[in-house]
């Protein structure tokens, strides 16, 4: 950046015509920047159940049932730890929401839910589930979970001020629930940004 | 051509400059006018295309960063915006994008815009760029948050600058050619005047009313000068006339009609010049006194038309008989003077007037009488011997004559001689 605006800046009196001109020639090759607002830490269990609902809601928001369900039925399962939020908060999607606790081997699973939330599994437990959900279109969301590779097309993390979401895209191939593209390019934008 | 025609005073100003100050104003205000409104058109088309720009990029922007506005995915925002700002959005200065709340997510702006905006809203040119655009970001009919762009405007700045710039280059042009014209065009005006001033001078000097301007190519100019020309010959003819008439009024005042000799006051005037260059030269002058004899009883004898006839054979032989120099007046009826200005002997009068009486036996030609014999009684005076004055002289000669007569009458010859009508 030129020092001539900084002059310019100082000297108060200087006549119309040499401001507009300095204002003219100010107009050089420029570097991006800008910032990206950090957000509250989230801290508290509460905050993180409101954080969660919020993304999990958001899922849905870019989730399409071929069936178009009303209301969308979350089934909760495995005692997640932060699932307070969606059994209890006022969920918005744009369309009604209802959630409801449920077994890990409950039979009607399949055709009671639309979206499943689910706590700490094992590696096992969530490749039967899986297994027992094949050819019903149910999005599945794990609360935990490494690397998101075991099944689920959704996995939350924790991070320092804000819930990370990693997709198995191969899951949400397969589940037969359309997903808006918008959320999957969520997961490949993470390399740039100034912080 | 290029200096004035007539010696100016101070506030005047030649025909080519006044040209060219009314060509310069003409176009400064052509060039001006058109260039100025050409700029402000392309500015509030630029300005509106701009603004149509700012709203497709917002709109497209917010629809990028919608799904991670949902997750508040702050990184992910600031890359989808910074990715549409660096692809050459040179129109986009500042983007900042806040939740539904006016929580702000994240920003993005040009570096190095900043300085320049501020310098320009500081200086009052902020008008040029079209004002923030805040445009909400939807997701499934609900907003979720807004957008907001600032315009950077380098575009219309750039537009503008490049306007000044060619009306400054159209100026400059139109200006030279101006000129050039304006010189050309002054030139094929002054030139057939300054010919018609020329000529005008010429006239004034010389009375040269037989000049003419020569034609112009200019049909205005050459109607001009036909006029002036036409003018010229009236004039000549004119001053023709005039000359004419003034040669025969001076004839007429100063010359006798029946005899053609000069008439009396120029015989004083002559007398009076010639009397001071001999009183200064120290020349002798004689002076004739003449009077035809019995010329009462040849009027009423043969009438007037013979006594004319006499007077003008008399006055015939008179000059017949002067020398260069002389002069010779008819004075009165039938009196003639003559003024001898060549007098080296004190006889020099009396062999002139000797010749006169020998030249005047033959009888004169007159209507109704045949021929006349006429005979004439001279008197001489010489200057300074008889007389120094123009009047003295003239009464001396008179005096000479008149005891010339005298004698006559007693049959006295004189030494002027005398003759008697022959058929009286």
């Amino acid at each position: 950046m030129s020092s001539k605006p900084q002059q310019f800046q100082r000297n108060g009196s200087s006549p119309h015509a040499v401001r507009l001109l300095l204002a003219l020639l100010a107009f050089e090759a420029s570097l991006a920047a800008g910032q990206v607002v950090p957000a509250h830490p989230l801290e508290t269990a509460a905050q993180r159940n409101a954080a969660i609902a919020s993304t999990v809601t958001g899922i849905i928001s870019y989730a399409r049932w071929p069936a178009d369900p009303q209301p969308i039925r979350i089934c909760v399962v495995a005692n997640p730890l932060y699932a307070q939020g969606l059994l209890t908060g006022q969920l918005d999607a744009g369309r009604k929401i209802v959630t409801q606790e449920m077994e890990i081997d409950d039979p009607t699973m399949p055709s009671s839910c639309n979206v499943l939330y689910l706590g700490a599994l094992d590696e096992k437990q969530r490749l039967a589930l899986i297994a027992s959900l094949a050819g019903h279109p149910i999005l599945t969301i794990s609360e935990t979970g490494p690397a998101c590779s075991a099944g689920s097309m959704f996995c939350l993390r924790f991070e320092r001020n804000r819930v990370g979401l990693q997709m198995n895209l191969d899951s949400i191939a397969r589940s037969g629930v359309h997903v808006d593209p918008h959320v999957l390019l969520l997961s490949a934008s993470k390399s740039r940004v100034p912080d | 051509m290029n200096a004035p025609l007539i010696p100016s005073a101070g506030d005047r100003r030649s025909l080519r400059s006044t040209l060219t100050r009314t060509y310069l104003a003409l176009i400064w205000l052509a060039v001006g006018v058109s260039s100025i409104l050409l700029t402000i058109l392309g500015m509030m088309a630029l300005r509106s295309s701009l603004q149509q720009n700012l709203q497709v990029i917002a709109r497209s922007m917010s629809y990028n960063v919608t799904a991670a506005v949902v997750f508040q995915d702050r990184p992910a925002i600031y890359s989808a915006i910074a990715a549409m700002g660096d692809a050459g959005l040179s129109e986009v200065a500042d983007v900042s994008i806040a939740d539904a709340k006016g929580n702000v997510l994240a920003t993005w702006h040009h570096a190095g815009i900043d300085s320049a905006q501020r310098a320009a809203t500081a200086s009052g040119a902020d008008w040029l760029v079209p004002p923030p655009l805040t445009v909400p970001i939807l997701h499934d009919k609900a907003e979720i948050g807004h957008l907001t762009l600032t315009a950077y405007g380098g575009s219309l700045w750039k537009f503008l600058q490049h306007g000044l710039a060619w009306l400054a280059v159209a100026f400059l042009l139109s200006a030279l050619c101006v000129m050039y014209f304006a010189r050309k065009f002054a030139g094929n005006i002054v030139s057939p005047l300054h010919n018609m001033a020329q000529i005008t001078r010429t006239i004034c000097v010389e009375r040269a009313f037989n000049k003419r301007v020569p034609a112009e190519p200019v049909t205005e100019l050459n109607d001009l000068v036909n006029d002036f020309n036409q003018l010229l010959s009236t004039l000549n003819s004119w001053e023709h006339k005039n000359q004419v008439e003034y040669a025969r009024l001076i004839k007429q005042a100063t010359r006798d009609d029946l005899t053609g000799l000069v008439k009396r006051g120029t015989f004083d005037e002559h007398l009076r010049v010639m009397v001071d260059e001999a009183a200064v030269l120290g020349k002798r002058l004689g002076v004739l006194f003449i009077d035809v004899n019995e010329f009462k009883q040849i009027n009423d004898r043969f009438g007037h038309a013979a006594g004319d006839a006499v007077l003008v054979g008399v006055a015939k032989k008179i000059r017949a008989g002067l020398r260069e120099g002389d002069l010779a007046a008819r004075i009165g009826g039938d009196e003639f003077a003559v003024l001898l200005a060549h007098i080296h002997v004190a006889n020099d009068p009396a062999q002139v007037v000797e010749r006169l009486h020998a030249s005047l036996k033959d009888p004169l030609p007159a209507p109704d009488a045949g021929k006349l014999e006429v005979s004439i009684s001279v008197g001489v005076a010489l200057y300074p011997d008889d007389a120094d004055t123009t009047t003295g002289l003239l009464h001396a000669a008179d005096t000479a004559m008149y005891n010339v007569k005298r004698s006559r009458g007693t049959g006295h010859a004189s030494h002027a001689g005398e003759h008697a009508p022959a058929d009286s």
